[in-house]
Protein backbone atom coordinates (compact mmCIF):
# COMPACT_ATOMS: atom_id res chain seq x y z
CA UNK A 1 0.00 0.00 0.00
CA UNK A 2 1.30 3.56 -0.74
CA UNK A 3 2.17 5.52 2.03
CA UNK A 4 -0.19 8.92 1.20
CA UNK A 5 -3.00 6.96 0.73
CA UNK A 6 -2.38 5.39 4.17
CA UNK A 7 -5.01 6.43 6.65
CA UNK A 8 -3.80 8.68 9.45
CA UNK A 9 -6.93 8.37 11.43
CA UNK A 10 -6.69 4.74 11.66
CA UNK A 11 -10.06 4.58 9.51
CA UNK A 12 -10.93 2.33 6.46
CA UNK A 13 -12.22 4.70 4.12
CA UNK A 14 -14.05 3.27 0.28
CA UNK A 15 -10.70 3.86 -1.34
CA UNK A 16 -9.64 0.64 -3.16
CA UNK A 17 -6.04 0.15 -1.54
CA UNK A 18 -7.86 -0.55 1.87
CA UNK A 19 -9.83 -3.41 0.29
CA UNK A 20 -6.56 -5.63 0.02
CA UNK A 21 -6.94 -9.44 -1.48
CA UNK A 22 -6.37 -11.95 0.47
CA UNK A 23 -4.35 -13.53 -1.87
CA UNK A 24 -1.11 -11.95 -3.56
CA UNK A 25 -2.18 -11.22 -7.56
CA UNK A 26 0.45 -11.52 -9.63
CA UNK A 27 0.30 -9.86 -13.14
CA UNK A 28 1.86 -11.75 -15.70
CA UNK A 29 3.46 -9.31 -17.69
CA UNK A 30 4.65 -7.60 -14.74
CA UNK A 31 8.70 -7.70 -14.64
CA UNK A 32 10.49 -7.59 -11.00
CA UNK A 33 7.25 -9.53 -9.43
CA UNK A 34 8.17 -12.66 -7.47
CA UNK A 35 5.95 -15.31 -9.14
CA UNK A 36 4.80 -16.83 -6.07
CA UNK A 37 0.98 -17.83 -5.45
CA UNK A 38 -2.33 -18.77 -7.56
CA UNK A 39 -2.16 -16.38 -11.00
CA UNK A 40 -5.08 -14.78 -10.62
CA UNK A 41 -6.21 -12.78 -13.86
CA UNK A 42 -8.22 -10.18 -12.02
CA UNK A 43 -8.54 -8.47 -15.47
CA UNK A 44 -11.13 -10.09 -17.10
CA UNK A 45 -13.28 -9.77 -13.95
CA UNK A 46 -13.30 -6.32 -14.16
CA UNK A 47 -15.56 -4.23 -16.31
CA UNK A 48 -15.01 -2.63 -19.43
CA UNK A 49 -15.18 -2.80 -22.96
CA UNK A 50 -16.14 -6.25 -24.09
CA UNK A 51 -15.00 -7.86 -20.88
CA UNK A 52 -19.10 -8.21 -19.31
CA UNK A 53 -19.77 -10.94 -20.87
CA UNK A 54 -20.55 -14.09 -19.19
CA UNK A 55 -18.52 -17.56 -20.05
CA UNK A 56 -21.20 -19.20 -21.71
CA UNK A 57 -21.75 -16.35 -24.19
CA UNK A 58 -21.99 -17.81 -27.58
CA UNK A 59 -19.32 -15.39 -28.50
CA UNK A 60 -16.72 -17.79 -26.81
CA UNK A 61 -18.14 -20.87 -27.52
CA UNK A 62 -15.04 -22.57 -28.99
CA UNK A 63 -13.31 -21.38 -25.34
CA UNK A 64 -15.87 -23.00 -23.39
CA UNK A 65 -15.21 -25.64 -21.04
CA UNK A 66 -15.64 -29.20 -22.55
CA UNK A 67 -18.47 -30.30 -19.71
CA UNK A 68 -20.29 -26.99 -20.72
CA UNK A 69 -20.34 -28.00 -24.44
CA UNK A 70 -24.06 -28.89 -24.46
CA UNK A 71 -24.93 -27.16 -21.72
CA UNK A 72 -29.19 -26.24 -21.26
CA UNK A 73 -29.60 -25.07 -18.17
CA UNK A 74 -32.08 -28.26 -17.93
CA UNK A 75 -31.79 -31.47 -15.62
CA UNK A 76 -31.21 -34.42 -17.11
CA UNK A 77 -34.24 -37.26 -16.87
CA UNK A 78 -31.50 -40.19 -17.79
CA UNK A 79 -27.90 -40.55 -18.37
CA UNK A 80 -25.80 -41.87 -20.78
CA UNK A 81 -25.14 -45.40 -21.22
CA UNK A 82 -21.31 -46.05 -22.89
CA UNK A 83 -21.90 -49.60 -23.54
CA UNK A 84 -24.58 -49.76 -25.40
CA UNK A 85 -24.18 -46.01 -26.68
CA UNK A 86 -28.18 -45.27 -25.74
CA UNK A 87 -29.66 -43.03 -23.89
CA UNK A 88 -31.22 -44.22 -20.78
CA UNK A 89 -34.23 -42.73 -19.63
CA UNK A 90 -35.13 -43.19 -15.98
CA UNK A 91 -38.31 -42.61 -14.07
CA UNK A 92 -37.02 -41.29 -10.88
CA UNK A 93 -35.03 -38.71 -12.31
CA UNK A 94 -38.12 -36.84 -14.25
CA UNK A 95 -39.23 -34.26 -12.41
CA UNK A 96 -42.70 -34.59 -10.64
CA UNK A 97 -44.75 -31.55 -9.92
CA UNK A 98 -47.11 -32.01 -6.87
CA UNK A 99 -49.50 -29.58 -6.77
CA UNK A 100 -51.94 -28.62 -4.08
CA UNK A 101 -56.14 -29.32 -4.72
CA UNK A 102 -57.19 -25.56 -4.57
CA UNK A 103 -61.03 -26.55 -4.81
CA UNK A 104 -62.93 -24.32 -2.40
CA UNK A 105 -60.18 -21.91 -1.96
CA UNK A 106 -60.69 -18.30 -1.18
CA UNK A 107 -57.85 -16.38 -2.11
CA UNK A 108 -56.83 -15.09 -5.52
CA UNK A 109 -53.77 -13.86 -6.57
CA UNK A 110 -54.28 -10.15 -5.75
CA UNK A 111 -55.57 -8.08 -3.14
CA UNK A 112 -58.41 -5.94 -4.02
CA UNK A 113 -58.38 -1.87 -3.16
CA UNK A 114 -61.34 -1.79 -0.96
CA UNK A 115 -59.22 -3.80 1.76
CA UNK A 116 -56.91 -0.55 1.98
CA UNK A 117 -60.80 1.28 2.58
CA UNK A 118 -61.56 -1.32 5.17
CA UNK A 119 -58.01 -1.11 6.85
CA UNK A 120 -58.83 2.95 6.95
CA UNK A 121 -62.22 2.64 8.45
CA UNK A 122 -60.60 0.02 11.31
CA UNK A 123 -57.22 2.01 11.84
CA UNK A 124 -59.82 5.14 12.23
CA UNK A 125 -62.50 3.46 14.83
CA UNK A 126 -59.93 1.75 16.74
CA UNK A 127 -57.76 5.21 17.35
CA UNK A 128 -60.91 6.84 18.11
CA UNK A 129 -61.81 4.05 21.02
CA UNK A 130 -58.19 3.84 21.92
CA UNK A 131 -58.30 8.29 22.36
CA UNK A 132 -62.02 7.82 23.90
CA UNK A 133 -61.03 5.22 26.82
CA UNK A 134 -57.67 6.58 27.28
CA UNK A 135 -55.49 3.75 26.78
CA UNK A 136 -54.71 0.49 24.54
CA UNK A 137 -55.88 -1.85 26.81
CA UNK A 138 -59.38 -0.40 27.66
CA UNK A 139 -59.97 0.03 24.32
CA UNK A 140 -59.19 -3.62 23.62
CA UNK A 141 -61.70 -4.66 25.75
CA UNK A 142 -64.06 -2.46 24.19
CA UNK A 143 -63.43 -3.19 20.56
CA UNK A 144 -64.25 -6.77 18.78
CA UNK A 145 -60.74 -8.71 18.31
CA UNK A 146 -61.06 -9.10 14.55
CA UNK A 147 -61.92 -5.81 14.09
CA UNK A 148 -59.07 -4.29 15.64
CA UNK A 149 -55.98 -2.31 13.29
CA UNK A 150 -52.96 -2.70 13.61
CA UNK A 151 -54.45 -6.66 14.52
CA UNK A 152 -52.88 -7.82 18.30
CA UNK A 153 -50.28 -9.11 18.20
CA UNK A 154 -49.69 -13.03 19.45
CA UNK A 155 -47.08 -12.62 22.86
CA UNK A 156 -46.28 -15.54 24.60
CA UNK A 157 -47.80 -13.94 27.30
CA UNK A 158 -51.23 -14.36 25.24
CA UNK A 159 -50.03 -17.87 23.98
CA UNK A 160 -49.53 -18.85 27.73
CA UNK A 161 -52.61 -17.03 28.73
CA UNK A 162 -54.58 -19.58 26.21
CA UNK A 163 -53.10 -22.88 26.99
CA UNK A 164 -52.44 -22.47 30.62
CA UNK A 165 -54.28 -19.96 31.83
CA UNK A 166 -57.99 -21.60 32.89
CA UNK A 167 -55.23 -25.01 34.44
CA UNK A 168 -53.30 -22.60 36.52
CA UNK A 169 -56.13 -20.45 37.92
CA UNK A 170 -58.21 -23.63 38.91
CA UNK A 171 -54.88 -25.03 40.55
CA UNK A 172 -54.38 -22.17 42.70
CA UNK A 173 -58.05 -21.79 44.07
CA UNK A 174 -57.75 -25.40 44.79
CA UNK A 175 -54.63 -24.44 46.78
CA UNK A 176 -52.53 -26.65 45.05
CA UNK A 177 -49.40 -24.33 45.03
CA UNK A 178 -49.46 -23.80 48.88
CA UNK A 179 -49.35 -20.53 50.62
CA UNK A 180 -47.64 -17.37 48.42
CA UNK A 181 -46.25 -15.43 50.07
CA UNK A 182 -46.01 -11.44 48.88
CA UNK A 183 -42.94 -9.84 47.77
CA UNK A 184 -41.03 -7.28 49.28
CA UNK A 185 -42.16 -4.20 47.30
CA UNK A 186 -40.08 -1.17 48.33
CA UNK A 187 -40.08 0.55 45.40
CA UNK A 188 -43.70 2.49 45.57
CA UNK B 1 -50.04 4.15 29.45
CA UNK B 2 -48.84 5.73 26.65
CA UNK B 3 -50.31 5.22 22.78
CA UNK B 4 -48.11 4.49 20.12
CA UNK B 5 -46.98 6.87 18.32
CA UNK B 6 -48.62 5.09 15.12
CA UNK B 7 -51.52 5.83 16.72
CA UNK B 8 -51.04 9.29 18.22
CA UNK B 9 -49.82 11.42 15.16
CA UNK B 10 -52.65 11.04 12.00
CA UNK B 11 -51.08 10.11 8.92
CA UNK B 12 -50.55 11.77 5.87
CA UNK B 13 -52.67 9.86 2.69
CA UNK B 14 -52.04 12.85 0.47
CA UNK B 15 -48.16 12.24 -0.05
CA UNK B 16 -48.94 9.17 -2.51
CA UNK B 17 -52.12 10.97 -3.82
CA UNK B 18 -51.56 10.16 -7.66
CA UNK B 19 -53.46 8.79 -10.33
CA UNK B 20 -50.37 6.65 -11.10
CA UNK B 21 -49.78 5.23 -7.33
CA UNK B 22 -50.52 1.69 -7.86
CA UNK B 23 -47.94 1.40 -10.71
CA UNK B 24 -45.05 -1.17 -9.81
CA UNK B 25 -41.82 1.07 -9.05
CA UNK B 26 -39.70 -1.54 -10.69
CA UNK B 27 -41.87 -0.92 -14.09
CA UNK B 28 -41.49 2.78 -13.53
CA UNK B 29 -37.73 2.53 -13.25
CA UNK B 30 -36.86 0.32 -16.02
CA UNK B 31 -39.06 2.61 -18.49
CA UNK B 32 -36.92 5.27 -17.02
CA UNK B 33 -34.08 3.11 -17.85
CA UNK B 34 -32.27 4.03 -14.66
CA UNK B 35 -31.11 0.63 -13.56
CA UNK B 36 -28.22 -1.14 -13.74
CA UNK B 37 -27.30 -2.91 -16.77
CA UNK B 38 -24.61 -5.02 -14.94
CA UNK B 39 -23.53 -4.96 -10.94
CA UNK B 40 -20.13 -6.59 -10.79
CA UNK B 41 -19.92 -7.18 -7.07
CA UNK B 42 -18.16 -9.45 -4.51
CA UNK B 43 -15.59 -6.75 -4.42
CA UNK B 44 -13.62 -8.11 -1.03
CA UNK B 45 -16.41 -5.42 0.51
CA UNK B 46 -16.08 -2.32 -1.46
CA UNK B 47 -18.82 -1.62 -2.76
CA UNK B 48 -20.14 -3.06 -6.15
CA UNK B 49 -19.52 -1.46 -9.62
CA UNK B 50 -22.96 -0.64 -11.32
CA UNK B 51 -22.78 0.02 -15.37
CA UNK B 52 -26.59 1.85 -15.87
CA UNK B 53 -28.70 1.61 -18.93
CA UNK B 54 -28.78 5.64 -18.22
CA UNK B 55 -27.53 6.96 -15.37
CA UNK B 56 -29.71 8.08 -12.36
CA UNK B 57 -27.97 11.28 -12.43
CA UNK B 58 -28.57 11.30 -16.14
CA UNK B 59 -32.39 11.50 -15.62
CA UNK B 60 -34.00 14.42 -17.05
CA UNK B 61 -37.80 14.79 -14.84
CA UNK B 62 -40.67 16.10 -17.46
CA UNK B 63 -44.07 16.36 -16.99
CA UNK B 64 -45.00 13.51 -19.09
CA UNK B 65 -45.23 10.39 -17.13
CA UNK B 66 -42.23 7.63 -17.96
CA UNK B 67 -44.01 5.08 -19.48
CA UNK B 68 -45.44 7.38 -22.40
CA UNK B 69 -44.82 6.80 -25.67
CA UNK B 70 -42.58 9.32 -25.91
CA UNK B 71 -40.67 9.58 -23.04
CA UNK B 72 -40.31 6.09 -23.11
CA UNK B 73 -38.64 6.30 -26.97
CA UNK B 74 -36.60 9.46 -25.99
CA UNK B 75 -35.08 7.01 -22.61
CA UNK B 76 -34.48 4.27 -25.38
CA UNK B 77 -32.08 6.69 -27.11
CA UNK B 78 -30.78 8.50 -24.37
CA UNK B 79 -29.61 4.73 -22.86
CA UNK B 80 -28.33 3.30 -26.54
CA UNK B 81 -26.38 7.04 -26.51
CA UNK B 82 -24.49 6.07 -23.17
CA UNK B 83 -24.28 2.88 -24.40
CA UNK B 84 -22.46 3.22 -27.50
CA UNK B 85 -20.09 6.23 -25.61
CA UNK B 86 -19.50 3.46 -23.15
CA UNK B 87 -18.18 1.08 -25.83
CA UNK B 88 -16.30 3.41 -27.78
CA UNK B 89 -14.90 4.58 -24.50
CA UNK B 90 -15.82 8.73 -25.73
CA UNK B 91 -16.71 10.69 -22.93
CA UNK B 92 -20.50 11.07 -22.09
CA UNK B 93 -21.60 14.40 -20.33
CA UNK B 94 -23.80 13.44 -17.69
CA UNK B 95 -27.15 16.30 -16.92
CA UNK B 96 -27.19 16.11 -13.42
CA UNK B 97 -30.59 18.56 -13.37
CA UNK B 98 -30.59 21.14 -11.29
CA UNK B 99 -34.43 21.06 -10.21
CA UNK B 100 -34.93 20.41 -6.49
CA UNK B 101 -37.92 18.05 -6.30
CA UNK B 102 -40.48 19.76 -3.42
CA UNK B 103 -41.04 17.33 -0.33
CA UNK B 104 -44.33 15.02 -0.80
CA UNK B 105 -44.94 16.48 2.93
CA UNK B 106 -45.23 19.91 1.16
CA UNK B 107 -46.78 19.47 -2.33
CA UNK B 108 -50.12 20.98 -2.15
CA UNK B 109 -51.50 21.35 -5.69
CA UNK B 110 -53.62 18.24 -7.10
CA UNK B 111 -55.85 17.22 -9.75
CA UNK B 112 -59.28 19.13 -9.77
CA UNK B 113 -57.89 21.88 -7.75
CA UNK B 114 -58.53 25.72 -8.42
CA UNK B 115 -55.44 27.57 -9.57
CA UNK B 116 -54.30 30.99 -10.79
CA UNK B 117 -51.81 31.61 -13.26
CA UNK B 118 -49.24 33.74 -12.64
CA UNK B 119 -47.51 34.17 -15.62
CA UNK B 120 -47.59 34.45 -19.84
CA UNK B 121 -50.51 35.91 -21.82
CA UNK B 122 -52.94 34.08 -19.41
CA UNK B 123 -51.05 35.77 -16.07
CA UNK B 124 -54.52 35.96 -13.67
CA UNK B 125 -56.41 33.82 -15.08
CA UNK B 126 -58.05 31.23 -12.95
CA UNK B 127 -58.76 27.36 -13.53
CA UNK B 128 -58.71 24.07 -12.52
CA UNK B 129 -55.99 21.45 -12.45
CA UNK B 130 -55.82 18.18 -15.36
CA UNK B 131 -53.02 16.83 -14.21
CA UNK B 132 -49.74 17.49 -12.01
CA UNK B 133 -46.03 16.17 -11.85
CA UNK B 134 -44.49 15.34 -9.05
CA UNK B 135 -41.23 14.61 -10.76
CA UNK B 136 -40.88 18.26 -12.08
CA UNK B 137 -42.96 20.00 -9.81
CA UNK B 138 -45.15 21.04 -12.81
CA UNK B 139 -48.94 21.17 -13.12
CA UNK B 140 -50.90 21.31 -16.29
CA UNK B 141 -54.00 24.11 -16.18
CA UNK B 142 -57.23 23.03 -18.14
CA UNK B 143 -57.46 25.50 -20.98
CA UNK B 144 -55.07 27.94 -19.75
CA UNK B 145 -51.04 29.21 -20.69
CA UNK B 146 -51.22 27.05 -24.40
CA UNK B 147 -49.56 26.87 -27.26
CA UNK B 148 -50.50 26.24 -30.90
CA UNK B 149 -49.29 22.72 -31.86
CA UNK B 150 -49.60 20.20 -34.34
CA UNK B 151 -51.93 17.43 -33.33
CA UNK B 152 -49.99 14.72 -34.53
CA UNK B 153 -46.39 14.99 -35.88
CA UNK B 154 -45.51 13.66 -39.11
CA UNK B 155 -48.98 13.85 -40.24
CA UNK B 156 -48.18 15.24 -43.67
CA UNK B 157 -46.02 12.80 -44.86
CA UNK B 158 -48.90 10.30 -44.14
CA UNK B 159 -51.05 12.32 -46.14
CA UNK B 160 -53.19 13.63 -43.37
CA UNK B 161 -53.87 17.04 -43.36
CA UNK B 162 -52.51 18.92 -40.89
CA UNK B 163 -54.49 19.71 -37.93
CA UNK B 164 -53.32 22.01 -35.00
CA UNK B 165 -54.34 22.43 -31.34
CA UNK B 166 -54.05 24.39 -28.46
CA UNK B 167 -51.87 22.89 -26.25
CA UNK B 168 -51.55 23.23 -22.24
CA UNK B 169 -47.85 23.75 -21.29
CA UNK B 170 -46.87 22.94 -17.92
CA UNK B 171 -46.42 25.54 -15.42
CA UNK B 172 -43.63 25.39 -12.53
CA UNK B 173 -44.67 25.17 -9.08
CA UNK B 174 -41.19 25.69 -7.58
CA UNK B 175 -40.71 29.18 -9.53
CA UNK B 176 -44.83 30.10 -8.99
CA UNK B 177 -45.84 30.32 -11.95
CA UNK B 178 -49.22 28.92 -10.26
CA UNK B 179 -50.81 29.72 -7.01
CA UNK B 180 -53.88 28.07 -5.37
CA UNK B 181 -56.78 30.33 -4.93
CA UNK B 182 -57.86 31.51 -1.58
CA UNK B 183 -61.39 30.30 -1.48
CA UNK B 184 -62.07 33.31 1.34
CA UNK B 185 -61.52 36.49 -1.45
CA UNK B 186 -60.69 34.18 -4.60
CA UNK B 187 -56.88 35.65 -4.27
CA UNK B 188 -53.83 33.82 -4.90
CA UNK B 189 -52.64 32.30 -1.81
CA UNK B 190 -49.74 29.64 -0.82
CA UNK B 191 -51.12 26.84 1.48
CA UNK B 192 -49.78 24.24 4.16
CA UNK B 193 -50.60 21.08 6.08
CA UNK B 194 -52.15 21.20 9.48
CA UNK B 195 -53.30 19.19 11.77
CA UNK B 196 -57.45 19.81 12.20
CA UNK B 197 -59.30 20.92 15.12
CA UNK B 198 -59.68 17.09 15.87
CA UNK B 199 -56.57 16.19 15.75
CA UNK B 200 -57.11 13.22 13.69
CA UNK B 201 -56.21 14.41 10.01
CA UNK B 202 -54.22 16.80 8.01
CA UNK B 203 -55.98 19.27 6.03
CA UNK B 204 -54.77 21.60 3.57
CA UNK B 205 -55.05 25.28 4.82
CA UNK B 206 -54.18 28.90 3.17
CA UNK B 207 -51.41 30.57 4.92
CA UNK B 208 -52.80 33.87 4.37
CA UNK B 209 -56.68 33.27 5.58
CA UNK B 210 -56.37 29.93 7.64
CA UNK B 211 -59.19 28.81 5.66
CA UNK B 212 -59.34 24.86 4.40
CA UNK B 213 -59.21 24.23 0.90
CA UNK B 214 -60.39 20.84 0.47
CA UNK B 215 -58.83 18.28 -1.45
CA UNK B 216 -60.55 17.59 -4.77
CA UNK B 217 -62.07 14.06 -5.22
CA UNK B 218 -60.47 13.92 -8.86
CA UNK B 219 -57.33 13.93 -6.75
CA UNK B 220 -58.31 10.25 -5.16
CA UNK B 221 -58.83 8.85 -9.11
CA UNK B 222 -56.50 6.07 -10.44
CA UNK B 223 -56.18 3.93 -13.06
CA UNK B 224 -57.50 1.17 -11.32
CA UNK B 225 -61.23 3.45 -9.64
CA UNK B 226 -62.40 6.63 -9.24
CA UNK B 227 -62.69 6.18 -5.56
CA UNK B 228 -61.23 3.24 -3.77
CA UNK B 229 -64.80 2.76 -2.17
CA UNK B 230 -66.14 1.86 -5.78
CA UNK B 231 -63.47 -0.18 -6.97
CA UNK B 232 -64.81 -2.91 -9.02
CA UNK B 233 -63.32 -6.53 -8.16
CA UNK B 234 -62.08 -8.50 -10.65
CA UNK B 235 -64.01 -11.98 -10.87
CA UNK B 236 -61.63 -14.89 -9.95
CA UNK B 237 -58.34 -12.65 -9.59
CA UNK B 238 -59.41 -9.81 -6.58
CA UNK B 239 -59.28 -11.96 -3.20
CA UNK B 240 -62.36 -9.73 -1.92
CA UNK B 241 -61.78 -7.60 1.59
CA UNK B 242 -63.51 -9.66 3.78
CA UNK B 243 -61.91 -12.80 2.88
CA UNK B 244 -58.36 -10.73 3.17
CA UNK B 245 -59.24 -10.05 6.34
CA UNK B 246 -60.14 -12.42 7.98
CA UNK B 247 -58.52 -13.80 10.85
CA UNK B 248 -57.77 -17.97 10.11
CA UNK B 249 -54.76 -18.32 12.85
CA UNK B 250 -55.60 -20.56 15.23
CA UNK B 251 -53.46 -20.55 18.50
CA UNK B 252 -51.73 -23.93 19.25
CA UNK B 253 -48.97 -25.14 21.55
CA UNK B 254 -47.29 -27.83 19.46
CA UNK B 255 -44.06 -27.75 17.27
CA UNK B 256 -44.18 -27.52 13.37
CA UNK B 257 -43.68 -31.22 13.61
CA UNK B 258 -46.43 -32.20 16.35
CA UNK B 259 -48.85 -30.16 14.00
CA UNK B 260 -47.81 -32.45 10.65
CA UNK B 261 -47.99 -35.30 12.61
CA UNK B 262 -51.49 -34.70 13.88
CA UNK B 263 -52.65 -33.75 10.40
CA UNK B 264 -51.29 -37.45 9.39
CA UNK B 265 -52.55 -38.90 12.60
CA UNK B 266 -49.42 -40.35 13.64
CA UNK B 267 -49.23 -41.08 17.30
CA UNK B 268 -45.87 -40.27 19.89
CA UNK B 269 -45.79 -42.52 22.23
CA UNK B 270 -42.48 -41.52 23.71
CA UNK B 271 -42.82 -39.30 26.95
CA UNK B 272 -40.05 -36.14 26.69
CA UNK B 273 -37.35 -35.46 29.16
CA UNK B 274 -38.30 -32.75 30.92
CA UNK B 275 -36.65 -29.53 29.96
CA UNK B 276 -35.62 -26.43 32.24
CA UNK B 277 -35.19 -22.87 31.41
CA UNK B 278 -33.40 -20.69 33.60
Amino acid sequence: MKSVLQSTRGVRSLNSTNFPAPWPFVKKGATGQRKIGPMNYEKFKWPGQNREFPELSPKFQKLNPKELHRYTGVQPDGYHDEKTGEFVPVKEMRSELVVPNLDGFKLRPYVSYRTDVQIEKRRVAYGKKVLEKGSERLADLHTVEDERWPPPKMTSETMFELAYGDVVRTAYKEGKYGPVTPKNDNVN
Amino acid sequence: MLTTRVLRFPRKPFVDLDYARHMPSAYVERTKRTVPRKVFGDRFGAPDIKMYYVHPDDYLPSHRRPWEDKQLSSHLQRSDKYFSAQLSNKYFDIRRPKSQRIPDTEWTFFPGDLVQVMVGKDKGRQGLILTISRDSSEVIVDGLHTKLGEDMEGSEKLGVDKTLRWQEQPLSVSKKQVMLVDPNNEQPCEARWQINGAGDEYIRVSTASGYEIPIPSQAKVTYEYLQPENYIEVEGKDTPSDVVLERTYVPKIASFEQEIMEEMGIKEERIPKPTFWY
